[in-house]
């Protein structure tokens, strides 16, 4: 964990989930920032411990490896699950955390190996939360179905953490986990938090810096994740009911909101509907900047 | 996709909002302590509880320690008479009636500790069924008891109703402090012959529903049933038999059936006022028992929201009871003043048996002092009055203090 001081905040950074993760608070010294910090850190490692589901100790891999059995989840478990039944529900099926088994066939590092259809219809049986059985705290997954919370963990992450610090200090504070972030309150010694928006492509208008004075922005795009193959460009966002990537995506959505669980589902839908996502946002009333 | 922000917003809400309470399993405590003080110095007690509650994933232990100490002089139920201002001393209830008749005996001085230990378990089985278990030992020096219950609960899925089955078995152990004994029913005092300790074995069951009438208005009722077999007496209690004129001929230990099944509904509604934080809670319990003992209660209470943090409560509650069919104030004796017992054998003078109205008024302050901290102060004003008994009536000043952190 480091700690810079600045003109008028600290800066604690470190490494989770695997992206920077970083603090802006307004602490009174060294220590206090210090202290703020450990909170940070050890909430963001007990949510990538907890609902990683690159490790084989947690209630995601039980869940994976379950083979149909049901398993009972613990309380907050059983909030992210009821929380994604819910997001499912209000997409009409575009997020859907049981998603993640196409990823068996999409590898998307920049080629041009697109999967035939027979692969990835192959898959389709296996994806779908329609499927599951939940009835809190009872979870059944099929067999050979999988899930992955990773669509919402690091948002609820950074969402945990304001929770905590506001519960530990009163000084203003913004989380930033890999380019979600949540300002806590406005700051006392600026007028608000600089937060700049990464240029995706190198078009005139693409960078934009957002003063933030409370609220959440976050990001979705396809960043370095794509295929590419007779100039289609193919988004590392898949559409669970086709199992193919979105088509005419923006580069990169970014959505202000109340809290980074409702902003992140919010631009990830947005990518979901592809050349739509623009109209999608203006619909319902989100404010937000896209990138193409 | 009308509304999705919205809905997304209170989704998001419920997600991040819950979670910051449930986040790890952390013990409550809360202490109380409480002080009964009668007006005529007749009976004080002092009582510290503690409870303990941890709550995990669908999962809820809560263990309970009581720790009593009680003291003062309750009537024995014997007449008075003023023969003599002997009263008993003795841990519990008085020790060692000396013989000889027209001692008074109306009285028995005692001071006892009593501790009790408990632990209950809540396990949520499903989205809907809760099932509780649970277990009890007490000790003091006249009296030990053990328990243990298990229960049931189904909440319908919308959660706007629920049914709750509970049964419980008790097993005390009944004796005077002082021998361990219990003195044989309806024996004359004066010749004391005692047996040994009295088992009392008991079964509760109460079947129970809650209802979500409207928004603000929720309704529950409980049926309950107990049997118990065993020894039902107070080795304590004394009846007198006495002339028409007061004058005590002999003095006889009590003597109570060896069962009693007893039944009880209630019934409370607690609605909220409007849009505000404030409600009332009225509730109605009507018992019988195949003692004869019939009794009603009524019990008002509204509570009203100062501010955020703190609230206060007033409360009114009016018990009536009837007398039992045994209860005796006094034998009568024939004209060769031999004392008529009942033809039965069954007979009691405990004034708990009497006819009796209380009137209840109490006040209760809480306060939220931090966000793991709240302190509970409650004020109470007891009134009681006998149909029969000599003691007429009593009067009694509760006062609780009780202090509940969350760690």
């Amino acid at each position: 964990m480091e700690i810079t001081e600045n003109e008028h905040y600290f800066s604690i950074q470190f490494r989770a989930m695997a992206s920077p993760c970083e603090v802006l608070i307004e602490a009174s010294s060294r220590k206090d920032a210090k202290r703020l910090g450990k909170i940070t850190r050890n909430e963001a490692l007990r949510i990538e411990g907890a609902f990683s589901r690159y490790r084989d100790d947690n209630i995601v891999h039980k869940i994976n490896n379950s083979n149909g059995e049901p398993v009972q989840v613990d309380s907050e478990t059983a909030n992210l699950l009821n929380f994604a039944d819910q997001c499912y529900a209000l997409s009409e099926g575009l997020f859907d955390i049981t998603s993640g088994v196409l990823g068996r066939v999409w590898q998307f590092d920049g080629s041009d190996k697109i999967p035939q259809q027979s692969d990835v219809s192959a898959l389709l049986p296996f994806v779908g939360w329609d499927k599951v059985n939940w009835q809190s705290p009872w979870l059944s997954l099929p067999a050979r179905m999988q899930i992955d919370l990773g669509g919402i963990g690091k948002e609820y992450a950074v969402d945990r953490v304001v929770n905590l610090l506001r519960a530990n200090t009163d000084a203003p504070f913004l989380v930033n986990f890999g380019g979600d972030l949540h300002a806590g309150a406005a700051p006392t010694k600026q007028v608000a938090w600089i937060v700049g928006i990464e240029a995706m492509r190198k078009t005139a208008d693409a960078v934009n810096t957002i003063a933030l004075q409370r609220g959440a922005l976050t990001t979705s795009g396809d960043a370095q994740r794509f295929l590419k193959k007779d100039g289609i460009r193919y988004g590392h966002v898949l559409n669970p009911k086709t199992g193919w990537p979105v088509i005419d995506a923006p580069a990169s959505v970014t959505v202000a909101g109340n809290s980074c669980t409702e902003s992140g589902i919010l631009s990830t839908l947005a990518l979901l509907h592809g050349a739509d996502a623009e109209t999608f946002l203006e619909s319902n009333d989100v404010v937000f900047w896209c990138q193409r | 996709m009308s509304g999705l922000t919205s809905k997304l917003a209170l989704a998001t809400l419920t997600l991040v909002a819950t979670n910051a309470q449930a986040q790890d399993a952390e013990w409550d405590v809360d202490t109380t302590y409480l002080s009964y003080v009668e007006a005529d110095d007749r009976v004080s007690v002092a009582k510290t509880m503690a409870n303990l509650t941890r709550q995990e994933d669908g999962r809820k232990i809560i263990v309970n320690l009581v720790h009593d100490t009680m003291s003062g002089a309750s009537p024995t139920g014997a007449v008075r008479s003023n023969n003599s201002a002997v009263t008993f001393t003795g841990v519990s209830g008085g020790s060692g009636f000396s013989a000889g008749n027209g001692s008074d005996y109306s009285l028995s001085t005692f001071e006892d500790t009593r501790i009790q230990a408990g632990a209950n378990l809540s396990q949520q089985t499903s989205r809907t069924t809760t099932l509780d278990y649970g277990a009890v030992v007490s000790k003091e020096s006249d009296y030990d008891s053990f328990g243990a219950n298990v229960g049931f609960t189904r909440e319908r899925a919308d959660k706007l109703a629920s049914l709750t089955m509970g049964l419980a078995a008790t097993f005390d152990s009944i004796y005077q402090s002082d021998s361990g004994a219990t003195p044989q029913a309806l024996g004359d005092v004066s010749q004391s012959q005692s047996f040994g300790k009295g088992q009392r074995n008991t079964i509760d069951g109460l079947v129970g529903g809650t209802r979500v009438l409207n928004k603000q208005t929720i309704a529950q009722v409980n049926v309950s049933l107990s049997l118990s077999e065993g020894y039902h007496s107070d080795p304590y209690k004394i009846i007198s038999a006495t002339t028409d004129n007061n004058q005590i001929i002999a003095n006889f230990h009590d003597s109570r059936p060896s069962s009693r099944v007893r039944t009880s509904l209630f019934g409370k509604v607690v609605h909220q006022l409007g849009d505000t934080p404030h409600s009332i809670h009225v509730g109605y319990r009507v018992y019988n028992d195949d003692w004869g003992i019939n009794s009603h209660t009524a019990d008002f209470r509204y509570h009203r929201q100062l501010t955020k943090k703190q609230y206060l409560q007033p409360h009114v509650r009016v018990y009536r009871q009837s007398q039992a069919d045994f209860y005796y104030r006094r034998f009568y004796v024939d004209d060769a003043l031999n004392p008529i017992l009942p033809s039965d054998g069954i007979a009691s003078s405990d004034y708990r048996l009497d006819a009796m109205t209380s009137v209840t008024l109490g006040m209760k302050y809480g306060i939220a002092l931090t966000k793991n901290t709240d302190i509970r102060v409650r004020a109470e004003y007891l009134a009681q009055t006998f149909d029969n008994d000599d003691y007429g009536g009593n009067d009694a000043l509760v006062f609780q203090t009780s202090f509940k952190y969350k760690f």
